[in-house]
C-alpha cells in the first residue's frame, strides 16, 4: 500500500487552505491571525517535505528548514508589533489621563 | 514509511488545522496548532528525516508556546476564573500526553528489516547539501533571525525619562 500524489497534495493543499480561511475568518483579531499564518507556512513545509521523499531530492528538506526558521522569525515579528502596539496605546491612555 | 502511518498523521494534521481555526479561544488554537506541527514531524520521521522534523517541531513549538506566553500575560491571567484554568490545564496536559504518546510510538515503532538504511535524507547528507548548494540561503536567513533577534532585544529596551 503506498500514498499517491494526489493524497499528498491534496493533504497540502487542505493545509494551505484552512490557514487562508484562518486569515479570513479573524482577519479582525490581530492574535488569531498568528496562527492562522502559520498554517500556511505549515502546509508549504509539508508539500516540501513529500516532494522531496518523492524524488528522493534532499533540496526540498533543506527548504523545508528554511520554512521552519520563518515561521519563527514571523513570531518574533508579530510579538515586536504587538509590543509596538501595547506600548503605543499606554502612552496615549497616560497622555490622555 | 507505512502508508497506514501516513493516513493517520495527515488526518491528525487536517483535524487539528482546522480546530485551531474553527475554536474561538486562543489558547485552544494554539494547542490544536502544536498538535498539528507534532502530526507533521511524525509525517517527516516515517521518511527518515527525523532531524527535519525536530527541527520543525522545535522551532514552531517554541515559537507558539512563547506567543501563548504573551497572550496569557497580556490579556487573561489577571481576569480568568479559576473554573477556566482548570479546565485549561486539563485540556494542555492532554494535547501534551497526545504529543508523548506520538513521539514515543515514533521512537518504540518496529522497523522492518532495511527500512533504516535509506540515507538519503540523513544528517551528513543534509548538512552537505545545505552548506555547499544553498550556503547564500543560509547567509541571509542568518542575518535575518540576527536582525530580528536585536530588534526585538532592542524593543524591549525602555528608554529613559525624557530621552
Amino acid at each position: 500500500m503506498t500514498v499517491d500524489v494526489p493524497v499528498i497534495l491534496t493533504v497540502g493543499f487542505l493545509l494551505v487552505l484552512c490557514g487562508l480561511w484562518g486569515v479570513l475568518r479573524h482577519r479582525g483579531n490581530l492574535l488569531r491571525l498568528l496562527p492562522a499564518a502559520q498554517l500556511v507556512f505549515l502546509g508549504s513545509l509539508f508539500n516540501f517535505s513529500m516532494g522531496s521523499a518523492l524524488f528522493r531530492d534532499a533540496s526540498g528538506l533543506i527548504f523545508a528548514l528554511f520554512t521552519a526558521c520563518l515561521t519563527g522569525l514571523q513570531t518574533v515579528a508579530t510579538l515586536a508589533v504587538f509590543l509596538l502596539y501595547f506600548r503605543k496605546r499606554d502612552n496615549a491612555q497616560e497622555g490622555g489621563r | 514509511m507505512y502508508a497506514v502511518e501516513f493516513y493517520v498523521f495527515a488526518v491528525l494534521v487536517l483535524g487539528a488545522a482546522f480546530m485551531s481555526v474553527k475554536t474561538s479561544s486562543v489558547f485552544y488554537a494554539v494547542l490544536f496548532h502544536m498538535q498539528a506541527v507534532v502530526a507533521v514531524a511524525g509525517i517527516l520521521a516515517g521518511l527518515n528525516a527525523g532531524f527535519v522534523g525536530f527541527a520543525v517541531l522545535s522551532m514552531s513549538v517554541a515559537s507558539m508556546l512563547v506567543f501563548l506566553m504573551f497572550v496569557l500575560v497580556v490579556f487573561n491571567a489577571r481576569h480568568a476564573r479559576k473554573a477556566v484554568w482548570e479546565k485549561q490545564s486539563k485540556a494542555a496536559l492532554f494535547c501534551f500526553a497526545a504529543a508523548a504518546a506520538q513521539t514515543a510510538y515514533l521512537f518504540f515503532k518496529p522497523y522492518k528489516a532495511g527500512e533504516r538504511a535509506m540515507t538519503d535524507f540523513s544528517l551528513p547528507v543534509l548538512g552537505d547539501i545545505l552548506y555547499t548548494g544553498y550556503g547564500s540561503c543560509v547567509l541571509v536567513f542568518a542575518v535575518l533571525i540576527l536582525s530580528c533577534a536585536v530588534g526585538a532585544s532592542a524593543l524591549l529596551v525602555k528608554k529613559k525619562e525624557g530621552g
